[in-house]
Protein backbone atom coordinates (compact mmCIF):
# COMPACT_ATOMS: atom_id res chain seq x y z
CA UNK A 1 0.00 0.00 0.00
CA UNK A 2 1.56 3.27 -1.11
CA UNK A 3 1.28 6.61 0.67
CA UNK A 4 -1.70 7.75 -1.44
CA UNK A 5 -3.63 4.62 -0.56
CA UNK A 6 -2.65 5.00 3.09
CA UNK A 7 -3.89 8.58 3.07
CA UNK A 8 -7.16 7.50 1.45
CA UNK A 9 -7.63 4.74 4.02
CA UNK A 10 -6.92 7.18 6.83
CA UNK A 11 -9.46 9.61 5.40
CA UNK A 12 -12.10 6.89 5.37
CA UNK A 13 -11.31 5.93 8.96
CA UNK A 14 -11.55 9.53 10.12
CA UNK A 15 -14.77 10.18 8.24
CA UNK A 16 -16.31 6.97 9.59
CA UNK A 17 -15.40 8.01 13.13
CA UNK A 18 -16.81 11.48 12.50
CA UNK A 19 -20.02 9.91 11.22
CA UNK A 20 -20.39 8.15 14.56
CA UNK A 21 -20.16 11.51 16.29
CA UNK A 22 -16.52 11.81 17.29
CA UNK A 23 -15.44 15.46 17.08
CA UNK A 24 -11.78 14.57 17.62
CA UNK A 25 -11.75 12.50 14.44
CA UNK A 26 -13.44 15.29 12.55
CA UNK A 27 -10.85 17.78 13.81
CA UNK A 28 -8.09 15.64 12.32
CA UNK A 29 -10.00 15.37 9.06
CA UNK A 30 -10.59 19.12 9.10
CA UNK A 31 -6.90 19.81 9.54
CA UNK A 32 -6.08 17.56 6.59
CA UNK A 33 -8.51 19.36 4.28
CA UNK A 34 -8.90 22.95 5.43
CA UNK A 35 -6.13 24.45 3.31
CA UNK A 36 -6.81 22.16 0.34
CA UNK A 37 -10.49 23.04 0.30
CA UNK A 38 -9.74 26.73 0.77
CA UNK A 39 -7.35 26.93 -2.15
CA UNK A 40 -9.58 24.82 -4.36
CA UNK A 41 -12.45 27.17 -3.54
CA UNK A 42 -10.23 30.15 -4.38
CA UNK A 43 -10.16 28.84 -7.93
CA UNK A 44 -13.75 30.07 -8.22
CA UNK A 45 -14.20 32.55 -5.37
CA UNK A 46 -12.13 35.70 -5.56
CA UNK A 47 -12.71 37.20 -2.13
CA UNK A 48 -10.79 35.49 0.70
CA UNK A 49 -13.51 36.18 3.27
CA UNK A 50 -16.15 34.62 1.03
CA UNK A 51 -13.86 31.67 0.37
CA UNK A 52 -13.54 31.17 4.12
CA UNK A 53 -17.30 31.15 4.43
CA UNK A 54 -17.46 28.49 1.74
CA UNK A 55 -14.88 26.43 3.65
CA UNK A 56 -16.95 26.71 6.82
CA UNK A 57 -20.12 25.68 4.97
CA UNK A 58 -18.31 22.83 3.26
CA UNK A 59 -16.78 21.37 6.41
CA UNK A 60 -20.04 21.66 8.34
CA UNK A 61 -21.73 19.84 5.47
CA UNK A 62 -19.06 17.15 5.72
CA UNK A 63 -19.74 16.79 9.46
CA UNK A 64 -23.50 16.64 9.05
CA UNK A 65 -23.38 14.44 5.95
CA UNK A 66 -20.60 12.07 7.00
CA UNK A 67 -23.07 9.19 7.28
CA UNK A 68 -24.11 9.64 3.68
CA UNK A 69 -20.61 8.93 2.37
CA UNK A 70 -20.81 5.59 0.58
CA UNK A 71 -17.15 5.07 -0.39
CA UNK A 72 -18.18 5.19 -4.04
CA UNK A 73 -15.30 7.63 -4.49
CA UNK A 74 -12.34 8.84 -2.47
CA UNK A 75 -13.07 10.99 0.56
CA UNK A 76 -11.11 13.78 -1.10
CA UNK A 77 -13.31 13.60 -4.19
CA UNK A 78 -16.42 13.66 -2.01
CA UNK A 79 -15.26 16.66 0.03
CA UNK A 80 -14.02 18.61 -2.98
CA UNK A 81 -17.30 17.90 -4.72
CA UNK A 82 -19.17 19.51 -1.82
CA UNK A 83 -16.75 22.43 -1.86
CA UNK A 84 -17.15 22.89 -5.61
CA UNK A 85 -20.93 22.92 -5.36
CA UNK A 86 -20.89 25.47 -2.55
CA UNK A 87 -18.26 27.62 -4.22
CA UNK A 88 -20.15 27.83 -7.50
CA UNK A 89 -23.31 28.56 -5.53
CA UNK A 90 -21.51 31.40 -3.74
CA UNK A 91 -20.26 32.75 -7.06
CA UNK A 92 -23.76 32.69 -8.49
CA UNK A 93 -25.02 34.62 -5.49
CA UNK A 94 -22.34 37.23 -5.92
CA UNK A 95 -22.57 38.69 -9.41
CA UNK A 96 -19.39 40.66 -8.89
CA UNK A 97 -17.32 37.50 -8.58
CA UNK A 98 -14.81 36.67 -11.29
CA UNK A 99 -13.79 33.17 -12.14
CA UNK A 100 -10.21 34.18 -12.79
CA UNK A 101 -7.78 35.47 -10.23
CA UNK A 102 -5.87 38.59 -11.28
CA UNK A 103 -2.10 38.39 -11.48
CA UNK A 104 -1.41 40.81 -8.66
CA UNK A 105 -3.58 38.78 -6.27
CA UNK A 106 -2.02 35.52 -7.33
CA UNK A 107 1.38 36.91 -6.45
CA UNK A 108 0.23 37.33 -2.83
CA UNK A 109 -0.68 33.67 -2.46
CA UNK A 110 2.76 32.79 -1.17
CA UNK A 111 2.69 31.45 2.38
CA UNK A 112 4.01 34.31 4.47
CA UNK A 113 4.76 31.95 7.33
CA UNK A 114 7.30 29.97 5.33
CA UNK A 115 10.77 30.07 6.79
CA UNK A 116 13.54 31.76 4.76
CA UNK A 117 15.75 28.73 5.32
CA UNK A 118 13.47 26.71 3.03
CA UNK A 119 15.57 27.93 0.17
CA UNK A 120 15.44 31.12 -1.85
CA UNK A 121 15.42 29.36 -5.21
CA UNK A 122 12.67 26.96 -4.30
CA UNK A 123 10.62 29.80 -2.92
CA UNK A 124 11.20 31.84 -6.04
CA UNK A 125 10.29 28.93 -8.30
CA UNK A 126 7.16 28.28 -6.30
CA UNK A 127 6.15 31.91 -6.61
CA UNK A 128 6.76 31.87 -10.35
CA UNK A 129 4.77 28.67 -10.67
CA UNK A 130 1.92 30.23 -8.71
CA UNK A 131 1.97 33.25 -10.98
CA UNK A 132 1.95 30.99 -14.02
CA UNK A 133 -0.97 29.01 -12.62
CA UNK A 134 -2.81 32.24 -11.90
CA UNK A 135 -2.63 33.12 -15.60
CA UNK A 136 -4.54 30.00 -16.54
CA UNK A 137 -8.29 29.83 -16.85
CA UNK A 138 -10.28 28.58 -13.87
CA UNK A 139 -10.95 25.30 -15.70
CA UNK A 140 -7.25 24.71 -16.30
CA UNK A 141 -6.28 25.69 -12.75
CA UNK A 142 -8.90 23.30 -11.42
CA UNK A 143 -7.92 20.37 -13.61
CA UNK A 144 -4.22 20.73 -12.73
CA UNK A 145 -5.02 20.90 -9.01
CA UNK A 146 -7.28 17.86 -9.10
CA UNK A 147 -4.99 15.80 -11.31
CA UNK A 148 -1.52 16.68 -10.05
CA UNK A 149 -2.09 17.85 -6.47
CA UNK A 150 -5.10 15.86 -5.28
CA UNK A 151 -4.02 12.88 -7.40
CA UNK A 152 -7.61 12.07 -8.26
CA UNK A 153 -8.12 9.39 -10.92
CA UNK A 154 -9.45 10.74 -14.21
CA UNK A 155 -12.70 8.83 -13.73
CA UNK A 156 -13.36 10.60 -10.41
CA UNK A 157 -12.42 13.97 -11.88
CA UNK A 158 -14.88 13.31 -14.70
CA UNK A 159 -17.60 12.48 -12.18
CA UNK A 160 -16.75 15.51 -10.04
CA UNK A 161 -16.84 17.93 -12.98
CA UNK A 162 -19.67 16.11 -14.72
CA UNK A 163 -17.69 15.81 -17.94
CA UNK A 164 -16.59 12.77 -20.02
CA UNK A 165 -13.32 11.01 -19.23
CA UNK A 166 -11.85 12.02 -22.59
CA UNK A 167 -12.62 15.66 -21.86
CA UNK A 168 -10.60 15.33 -18.65
CA UNK A 169 -7.64 14.00 -20.62
CA UNK A 170 -7.75 16.72 -23.24
CA UNK A 171 -8.27 19.41 -20.60
CA UNK A 172 -5.22 18.16 -18.70
CA UNK A 173 -3.21 18.18 -21.91
CA UNK A 174 -4.15 21.74 -22.82
CA UNK A 175 -3.69 22.94 -19.24
CA UNK A 176 -0.15 21.59 -19.26
CA UNK A 177 0.55 23.27 -22.59
CA UNK A 178 -0.82 26.57 -21.35
CA UNK A 179 1.19 26.29 -18.14
CA UNK A 180 4.42 25.62 -20.03
CA UNK A 181 3.81 28.68 -22.14
CA UNK A 182 3.20 30.82 -19.07
CA UNK A 183 6.32 29.51 -17.37
CA UNK A 184 8.43 30.32 -20.42
CA UNK A 185 7.01 33.84 -20.44
CA UNK A 186 7.98 34.21 -16.79
CA UNK A 187 11.50 33.02 -17.49
CA UNK A 188 11.14 29.72 -15.63
CA UNK A 189 12.26 26.66 -17.51
CA UNK A 190 9.28 24.38 -17.93
CA UNK A 191 9.38 20.73 -17.05
CA UNK B 1 -5.27 6.25 -14.75
CA UNK B 2 -4.27 9.32 -12.80
CA UNK B 3 -1.94 12.22 -13.50
CA UNK B 4 0.34 11.35 -10.62
CA UNK B 5 2.96 9.92 -12.91
CA UNK B 6 1.91 6.33 -12.28
CA UNK B 7 0.97 5.75 -15.87
CA UNK B 8 0.16 2.31 -17.21
CA UNK B 9 2.81 0.75 -19.48
CA UNK B 10 1.06 1.69 -22.72
CA UNK B 11 1.27 5.33 -21.68
CA UNK B 12 4.72 5.13 -20.19
CA UNK B 13 6.59 4.10 -23.28
CA UNK B 14 7.76 7.61 -23.82
CA UNK B 15 10.21 8.03 -20.96
CA UNK B 16 10.75 11.68 -21.73
CA UNK B 17 7.03 12.38 -21.46
CA UNK B 18 6.88 10.45 -18.18
CA UNK B 19 9.82 12.34 -16.73
CA UNK B 20 8.25 15.59 -17.84
CA UNK B 21 4.98 14.71 -16.15
CA UNK B 22 6.73 13.72 -12.93
CA UNK B 23 8.70 16.94 -12.91
CA UNK B 24 5.59 18.99 -13.62
CA UNK B 25 3.73 17.26 -10.81
CA UNK B 26 6.58 17.96 -8.40
CA UNK B 27 6.69 21.63 -9.35
CA UNK B 28 2.93 21.98 -9.08
CA UNK B 29 2.88 20.30 -5.67
CA UNK B 30 5.56 22.66 -4.43
CA UNK B 31 3.56 25.64 -5.64
CA UNK B 32 0.26 24.38 -4.23
CA UNK B 33 1.90 23.44 -0.93
CA UNK B 34 3.07 27.06 -0.60
CA UNK B 35 -0.47 28.41 -0.79
CA UNK B 36 -1.78 29.95 2.41
CA UNK B 37 -4.74 28.55 4.31
CA UNK B 38 -7.77 30.42 5.57
CA UNK B 39 -7.70 32.54 8.70
CA UNK B 40 -7.84 30.61 12.00
CA UNK B 41 -11.35 31.92 12.60
CA UNK B 42 -12.70 29.48 10.01
CA UNK B 43 -11.45 26.48 11.98
CA UNK B 44 -12.69 28.01 15.23
CA UNK B 45 -16.13 28.67 13.75
CA UNK B 46 -16.54 25.12 12.46
CA UNK B 47 -15.33 23.42 15.62
CA UNK B 48 -17.37 25.71 17.85
CA UNK B 49 -20.57 24.76 16.05
CA UNK B 50 -19.73 21.07 16.12
CA UNK B 51 -18.92 21.05 19.83
CA UNK B 52 -22.07 23.05 20.54
CA UNK B 53 -24.07 20.43 18.68
CA UNK B 54 -22.39 17.66 20.68
CA UNK B 55 -23.26 19.48 23.93
CA UNK B 56 -26.88 19.63 22.86
CA UNK B 57 -26.83 15.90 22.20
CA UNK B 58 -25.34 15.19 25.66
CA UNK B 59 -28.22 16.88 27.47
CA UNK B 60 -30.79 15.32 25.19
CA UNK B 61 -31.55 12.58 27.77
CA UNK B 62 -33.26 15.27 29.83
CA UNK B 63 -35.54 16.10 26.95
CA UNK B 64 -38.24 13.48 27.76
CA UNK B 65 -38.38 14.66 31.40
CA UNK B 66 -38.60 18.28 30.33
CA UNK B 67 -41.30 17.42 27.82
CA UNK B 68 -43.29 15.62 30.50
CA UNK B 69 -43.02 18.60 32.82
CA UNK B 70 -43.98 21.00 30.09
CA UNK B 71 -46.89 18.91 28.82
CA UNK B 72 -49.57 20.53 31.04
CA UNK B 73 -48.36 23.92 29.89
CA UNK B 74 -48.56 23.10 26.24
CA UNK B 75 -51.33 25.26 24.74
CA UNK B 76 -53.20 22.33 23.20
CA UNK B 77 -53.71 20.84 26.68
CA UNK B 78 -54.69 24.10 28.34
CA UNK B 79 -58.38 24.12 27.24
CA UNK B 80 -58.89 20.51 28.31
CA UNK B 81 -57.22 21.15 31.67
CA UNK B 82 -59.36 24.25 32.25
CA UNK B 83 -62.53 22.34 31.38
CA UNK B 84 -61.60 19.54 33.76
CA UNK B 85 -61.03 22.05 36.55
CA UNK B 86 -64.40 23.65 35.93
CA UNK B 87 -66.16 20.27 36.05
CA UNK B 88 -64.44 19.37 39.34
CA UNK B 89 -65.38 22.68 40.90
CA UNK B 90 -68.96 22.34 39.70
CA UNK B 91 -69.27 18.86 41.15
CA UNK B 92 -67.88 20.02 44.50
CA UNK B 93 -70.32 22.95 44.55
CA UNK B 94 -73.35 20.75 43.82
CA UNK B 95 -72.27 18.29 46.48
CA UNK B 96 -72.17 21.06 49.10
CA UNK B 97 -75.64 22.52 48.30
CA UNK B 98 -78.29 22.16 51.15
CA UNK B 99 -80.73 20.40 48.86
CA UNK B 100 -78.33 17.52 48.57
CA UNK B 101 -78.74 16.60 52.26
CA UNK B 102 -81.09 13.74 53.27
CA UNK B 103 -84.24 15.24 54.91
CA UNK B 104 -84.86 12.12 56.96
CA UNK B 105 -81.43 12.36 58.53
CA UNK B 106 -81.91 15.93 59.74
CA UNK B 107 -84.36 16.92 62.56
CA UNK B 108 -84.97 20.57 63.15
CA UNK B 109 -87.21 22.37 65.64
CA UNK B 110 -88.94 24.17 62.82
CA UNK B 111 -89.85 20.87 61.24
CA UNK B 112 -91.54 19.66 64.46
CA UNK B 113 -93.48 22.90 64.81
CA UNK B 114 -94.86 22.78 61.35
CA UNK B 115 -96.16 19.28 61.81
CA UNK B 116 -97.70 19.88 65.29
CA UNK B 117 -101.20 21.21 65.94
CA UNK B 118 -101.78 24.09 68.27
CA UNK B 119 -105.06 24.43 70.13
CA UNK B 120 -106.54 27.08 72.33
CA UNK B 121 -108.29 25.56 75.34
CA UNK B 122 -110.21 26.97 78.29
CA UNK B 123 -110.41 24.64 81.25
CA UNK B 124 -113.49 24.36 83.43
CA UNK B 125 -112.74 26.32 86.61
CA UNK B 126 -114.19 23.44 88.63
CA UNK B 127 -111.79 20.91 87.07
CA UNK B 128 -108.98 19.63 89.22
CA UNK B 129 -105.35 19.66 88.21
CA UNK B 130 -105.44 15.90 88.02
CA UNK B 131 -108.33 15.98 85.54
CA UNK B 132 -106.59 18.58 83.34
CA UNK B 133 -103.36 16.51 83.35
CA UNK B 134 -105.32 13.38 82.44
CA UNK B 135 -106.99 15.10 79.51
CA UNK B 136 -103.72 16.54 78.22
CA UNK B 137 -102.10 13.11 78.46
CA UNK B 138 -105.01 11.60 76.56
CA UNK B 139 -104.55 14.14 73.80
CA UNK B 140 -100.79 13.81 73.81
CA UNK B 141 -100.55 17.55 74.31
CA UNK B 142 -98.48 19.95 76.34
CA UNK B 143 -99.11 23.53 77.45
CA UNK B 144 -96.86 25.88 75.48
CA UNK B 145 -98.46 29.23 76.40
CA UNK B 146 -100.92 30.82 78.82
CA UNK B 147 -102.92 31.38 80.69
CA UNK B 148 -104.13 34.49 78.85
CA UNK B 149 -106.30 37.13 80.45
CA UNK B 150 -109.27 35.14 79.25
CA UNK B 151 -107.98 32.07 81.09
CA UNK B 152 -107.13 30.30 77.82
CA UNK B 153 -104.05 28.12 77.33
CA UNK B 154 -102.31 27.20 74.13
CA UNK B 155 -101.47 23.53 73.91
CA UNK B 156 -99.52 21.75 71.23
CA UNK B 157 -100.33 18.30 70.00
CA UNK B 158 -97.64 16.10 68.56
CA UNK B 159 -98.03 14.95 65.01
CA UNK B 160 -100.41 12.07 64.66
CA UNK B 161 -102.65 10.32 62.24
CA UNK B 162 -105.46 12.77 61.33
CA UNK B 163 -108.16 10.19 61.97
CA UNK B 164 -106.83 9.33 65.43
CA UNK B 165 -106.37 13.02 66.19
CA UNK B 166 -109.97 13.77 65.27
CA UNK B 167 -111.23 11.01 67.57
CA UNK B 168 -109.12 12.31 70.43
CA UNK B 169 -110.39 15.85 69.96
CA UNK B 170 -114.04 14.72 69.89
CA UNK B 171 -113.50 12.78 73.11
CA UNK B 172 -111.92 15.82 74.74
CA UNK B 173 -114.79 18.10 73.74
CA UNK B 174 -117.15 15.72 75.43
CA UNK B 175 -115.38 16.28 78.76
CA UNK B 176 -117.34 19.37 79.80
CA UNK B 177 -116.32 18.79 83.36
CA UNK B 178 -112.75 19.57 82.32
CA UNK B 179 -112.95 21.70 79.16
CA UNK B 180 -115.10 24.64 78.27
CA UNK B 181 -113.53 25.57 74.92
CA UNK B 182 -111.34 23.65 72.46
CA UNK B 183 -110.44 25.31 69.16
CA UNK B 184 -107.53 25.75 66.77
CA UNK B 185 -105.13 28.40 67.88
CA UNK B 186 -104.30 31.13 65.39
CA UNK B 187 -100.89 30.68 63.86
Amino acid sequence: MDSADQAAARDIALLTAAASGEPAAFELLYDRYERRVYNYVRTFVRQPALAEEVVIDTMLAVWHGARSYTQASRVSTWILGIARHKALDAVRKSSRQSADLPLDEAATLVDSAESPVDGIDRNRNAQLMQRAIAQLSADHQEILRLAFYEDLPYAEIAALLAIPDNTVKTRVYYAKQQLKGCLEQLGLESA
Amino acid sequence: MSASGQLPPEHGSDSNELASTIELRRALRTAFDAEPGPAPRARAAVLRRIHAQKSDQRVSWLAPVAAWLRAPLVPRWAPAAALLLIVIQGAALIHMLPGRTNPAATVTTRALVTTATRLRVVFNPLASAAQMRELLDALGARIVDGPASTGAYVVELAAADPKQLSEKLNAARARHDVLLTLELAPP
